[in-house]
C-alpha cells in the first residue's frame, strides 16, 4: 500500500462535462436484472423445458380432441368436420394454459423483485443513488415482464399450428397473446405495489396471489350473484355483462379468442363438441360477435359435405366485427390500469427508506415547512 | 425507459457543490429522530469541516447509524436541521446525493454480478456515461486492490474484500463527502491497516470523510476530529487530545483491599463521602471509583481509606489508553 493510485477518472472528467448525447440508455436496474438472470444456464434450461412442455401440451390437446371426437362420431374422422373443432380446442386450451401460467408465475416473480431487494439490503443502496424511484420500479417491471413476455410469446409458433386445423383466425391468436401480455404486465405492476408495501417476500407473494384470486374467482363469483339477482328480477340482459367481469382475465381471453360458448357446444347437434376451458365464461360475453359468425360458417361447412379439406374460415366479417364490443380491450385496459396503480404505490413507497408510514411523514412535512419559513 | 437526463445531472454535479463551497461539509443542529418511544438521536449538534476526517464514536445503539442516514438523505429527521455543503438532505435530496458517498454497515450483495459489473451498475445508477464508467471501475478496483478479482462473483468475496468493494462503490460518482458506517467492523488487523491507508489517501485527495466506529483507538490517529456520542447525545467533540484532556477532569482509581465484605462496605462509604461516583467493588476485593479532580483528590481518598481503618494493599490510577478514555466518557446508558 505504498503507491495508491487515485480514482482519478471521475475527478477530472465531470469538470469537462461530456455533452449529453441523445443515446437511448437502458434503465440500469433493468439492465442489471437481465444480466443477472438471463445469462445463467438455468435461464436457458428453463426456457427449453418450457417450450418442450408447451409443445407437449399442444400435442396432448390435439390427441385428446381427436379421441373425444372419434368417440363422438363413432367412426373415422372427417378432417373437414373435425379440423375447425380441433383448431379451436387447441388454441383456446393453449392460451388458457399460458394465462394460468402467467397468473401463477407473475405474482411470485414480480413480488420478489422489490422485497427481495429489501431482503438483500440493496434497496437503500439504490435509493441513495441518483436513480429516481420511478426508474427503480419501472426497471423492475421491465425485468419481470421481459421474462414473462418471452414465455407468453413462445406460445405463438405452437398456437399457430391451430391455423392448419382450421376454425381459428390469426387474429384470435394475436388478440389472445396480446391480452395475456397485458394481464402479465398488469399483475406484475400490482405485485410490485404489494411488494413495496409488505415487509417480506413471502408476505408479498401471498398477498399478490390473493389479489389474483380475487380477480379471477372473486369477480366470477360476484358475476354469478349478479346473474342470480337479474334472473329473479326477470331477464338476464345478455348484452350487458356484469361490470366486475371486466376485471376477470378469463373473460377477456374468451373474447379475445372468440371462444365458443358452452351452450353452443352442446347444441351442436352431433354430440361431439369439444369442451372449451373458456366456454362457461364466454356465456357472459355480449351476444353480437364474431364468434357467432364463425360458428355459423363452421356449421354451414360442416353440413355441406361437398366442401373438403381444411377449412380456413375468414370468419369475422367486417360488419359483425364493427358492432362487437371490444371486451378484451377493456379487460386489458383494466389490468394495465391496476398495474399502473401498483407501480404508483411502489414509486411512492420508494421515496423513503424508513419504517413506519403516514403519521411520520405528515409530521415531517410540517417540520420541513417550519424550517423553510424561518 | 431511457434516461437522457442523467448525463446532464452529472454535468451539473460540480455546480451543485458551489453554493456550499465555503460551508462546512456537514452541519447538524438539534437533530432529533424517534423510533416510537426511543429517541435514537436526541438533539445532536455536529460540525464536520470540509476536508476533515471526522470520527463518530459511540457504543451500540448510540445513534451513529441514524445520524449518518439523516445526513445521507435516507432518513428524514423529526426535528432539527442538517446541511451537507449547504444543502438540505430533505428538500434537496438529489443535490445531496450527488455530493455524498454512503457506505452502510452492511454489504448489499447482488449474486451473479462480478466486481466490475457491480461497480458498473452503480456507476450507471449515478448516470455516468459508459466510457467514464469503465475507466472509473478500473481505477477504483485498483484503489481498493481488487483488480485481480474484477471478474469474480461478488458473492464469492471475503468479508474484507466485500468491505473494500463497498468502499469503491461509494466512490463511483466521485463524491466530496464520504459517509462510512463502521467500515472496519469485522476486518482483521491487516485489513484495518489497509483500510486506514485508503482512507488517508482519499483524504489527501481532498475528500471529507465521516467515519463511525465503536472503538476510539481505531480512529484516534486517523481522524482530525472525533465526536463521542451516546444515547443520541453528544458527549465530547474535538481532537483526540482535547477529549483526553476534558476526560481527565475526573480521575479513575482502583484499590485492592483486604478484610472481606465489612472492609469493602466501609471503603464504599468512605469513597462516597469523598465525592466519588461509579463506586463498585469486585468479589476479589478490588474497589473502583471515579473522583472529580485529579491526583490530589486520589491521594486524599487513599488517606481517608487508611484513616478509616481499611487495609489497602494496592492503590493506583486507572489511567488511560483510548479504550479507558472511551469507557470513562460514555456512561454505558442502555435503552
Ligand atoms: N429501524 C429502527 N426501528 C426502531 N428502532 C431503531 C431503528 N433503527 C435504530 N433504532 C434504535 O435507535 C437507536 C440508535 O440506533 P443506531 O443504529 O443509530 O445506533 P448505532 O450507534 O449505529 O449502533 P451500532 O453501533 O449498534 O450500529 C437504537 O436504540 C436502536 O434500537
Ligand atoms: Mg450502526
Amino acid at each position: 500500500m505504498t503507491d495508491v493510485p487515485a480514482p482519478g477518472g471521475a475527478r477530472t472528467a465531470p469538470a469537462a462535462p461530456p455533452r449529453p448525447r441523445r443515446r437511448v440508455r437502458v434503465n440500469p436496474v433493468l439492465r442489471r436484472e437481465l444480466l443477472e438472470r438471463w445469462r445463467s444456464r438455468r435461464a436457458v434450461m428453463t426456457l427449453t423445458i418450457y417450450l418442450a412442455v408447451l409443445g407437449g401440451i399442444g400435442y396432448l390437446l390435439y390427441r385428446v380432441g381427436v379421441a373425444v371426437l372419434t368417440a363422438g362420431f363413432g367412426q373415422e374422422l372427417d378432417g373437414a368436420i373435425a379440423g375447425p373443432l380441433l383448431g379451436r380446442f387447441l388454441l383456446e386450451g393453449l392460451l388458457f394454459f399460458v394465462l394460468l401460467l402467467v397468473l401463477f408465475v407473475s405474482p411470485a416473480y414480480a413480488a420478489a423483485q422489490l422485497s427481495g431487494e429489501r431482503e438483500r439490503r440493496t434497496l437503500p443502496l439504490l435509493q441513495v443513488t441518483l436513480l429516481r424511484p420511478s426508474q427503480i420500479v419501472l426497471g423492475k417491471l421491465g425485468a419481470a415482464t421481459a421474462w414473462l413476455g418471452l414465455l407468453v410469446v413462445a406460445v405463438v409458433p405452437i398456437g399457430a399450428g391451430a391455423f392448419f386445423l382450421g376454425g381459428v383466425a390469426p387474429g384470435d391468436l394475436l388478440r389472445g397473446v396480446a391480452l395475456v401480455l397485458a394481464v402479465a404486465v398488469g399483475v406484475a405492476g400490482m405485485a410490485l405495489g404489494v411488494s413495496a408495501v409488505t415487509r417480506r417476500t413471502t408476505g408479498a407473494v401471498v398477498c399478490t396471489y390473493a389479489l389474483v384470486l380475487a380477480l379471477v374467482g372473486g369477480s366470477g363469483f360476484l358475476a354469478g350473484v349478479e346473474y342470480l339477482l337479474r334472473a329473479r328480477d326477470g331477464g338476464l340482459d345478455r348484452e350487458r355483462p356484469p361490470v366486475v367481469l371486466y376485471a376477470n382475465p378469463l373473460f377477456g381471453l374468451a373474447d379475445a379468442t372468440r371462444a365458443s360458448r358452452a351452450s353452443d357446444m352442446f347444441g351442436f347437434g352431433f354430440g361431439g363438441g369439444l369442451p372449451s376451458p373458456l366456454g362457461v365464461i364466454a356465456e357472459a360475453l355480449p351476444a353480437a360477435g364474431g364468434s357467432d359468425a364463425l360458428r355459423m360458417d363452421a356449421r354451414v361447412e360442416l353440413m355441406d359435405p361437398t366442401i373438403g379439406g381444411f377449412v380456413v374460415p375468414e370468419p369475422v366479417g367486417g360488419d359483425v366485427e364493427r358492432e362487437r364490443k371490444p371486451v378484451w380491450l377493456i379487460v386489458a385496459g383494466v389490468h394495465l390500469a391496476l398495474g399502473l396503480i401498483g407501480v404508483g404505490v411502489a414509486t411512492r413507497r420508494l421515496r423513503h427508506v424508513e419504517p413506519g408510514g403516514r403519521r411520520g411523514r405528515r409530521r415531517r412535512r410540517r417540520g420541513a415547512g417550519r424550517a423553510g419559513g424561518s | 425507459m431511457s434516461d437522457s437526463r442523467a448525463g446532464t445531472e452529472v454535468a451539473e454535479r460540480h455546480d451543485a457543490g458551489e453554493p456550499g463551497a465555503a460551508a462546512p461539509a456537514v452541519r447538524v443542529r438539534g437533530l432529533v429522530k424517534r423510533y416510537g418511544r426511543v429517541r435514537a438521536v436526541d438533539g445532536l449538534d455536529l460540525d464536520v469541516p470540509a476536508g476533515a476526517v471526522f470520527g463518530l464514536i459511540g457504543p451500540n445503539g448510540a445513534g451513529k447509524t441514524t445520524t449518518m442516514l439523516a445526513i445521507s438523505t435516507l432518513l428524514d429527521p423529526d426535528a432539527g436541521a442538517v446541511e451537507v455543503f449547504g444543502h438540505d438532505p430533505v428538500r434537496q435530496r438529489r443535490a445531496v446525493r450527488r455530493l455524498i458517498g454512503w457506505m452502510p454497515d452492511f454489504f448489499g450483495l447482488y449474486e451473479g454480478l462480478s466486481c466490475a459489473e457491480y461497480l458498473d451498475f452503480f456507476g450507471a445508477a449515478y448516470g455516468l456515461p459508459g466510457p467514464l464508467r469503465r475507466r472509473q471501475t478500473a481505477d477504483l478496483l485498483e484503489l481498493v486492490e481488487l483488480t485481480g478479482k474484477r471478474d469474480t462473483d461478488v458473492a464469492g468475496l471475503s468479508r474484507g474484500m466485500q468491505q473494500r468493494l463497498g468502499l469503491a462503490r461509494t466512490l463511483v460518482h466521485d463524491p466530496r463527502l464520504l459517509v462510512l458506517d463502521e467500515p472496519a467492523s469485522g476486518l482483521d488487523p491487516r485489513a484495518r491497516v489497509d483500510l486506514r491507508e485508503i482512507v488517508r489517501e482519499l483524504a489527501r485527495q481532498g475528500k471529507t470523510i465521516l467515519i463511525s466506529s465503536h472503538i476510539l483507538a481505531e480512529l484516534g490517529e486517523l481522524c482530525d476530529r472525533v465526536a463521542i456520542i451516546e444515547a443520541g447525545r453528544m458527549l465530547a467533540q474535538g481532537t483526540a487530545a482535547e477529549i483526553r484532556q476534558a476526560a481527565s477532569a475526573t480521575v479513575a482509581v482502583r484499590a485492592r483491599l483486604l478484610g472481606g465484605e465489612e472492609s469493602q462496605r466501609r471503603a464504599v462509604a468512605v469513597a462516597a463521602e469523598a465525592g466519588a461516583s461509579a463506586v463498585r467493588t469486585e468479589p476479589d476485593g478490588t474497589l473502583h471509583a471515579e473522583l472529580p479532580g485529579g491526583q490530589d483528590e486520589a491521594a486524599d481518598l487513599l488517606a481517608a481509606l487508611v484513616g478509616a481503618g481499611v487495609r489497602v494493599v494496592a492503590f493506583d490510577e486507572a489511567h488511560g489508553g483510548l479504550e479507558e478514555l472511551f469507557l470513562s466518557v460514555t456512561k454505558g446508558v442502555v435503552r
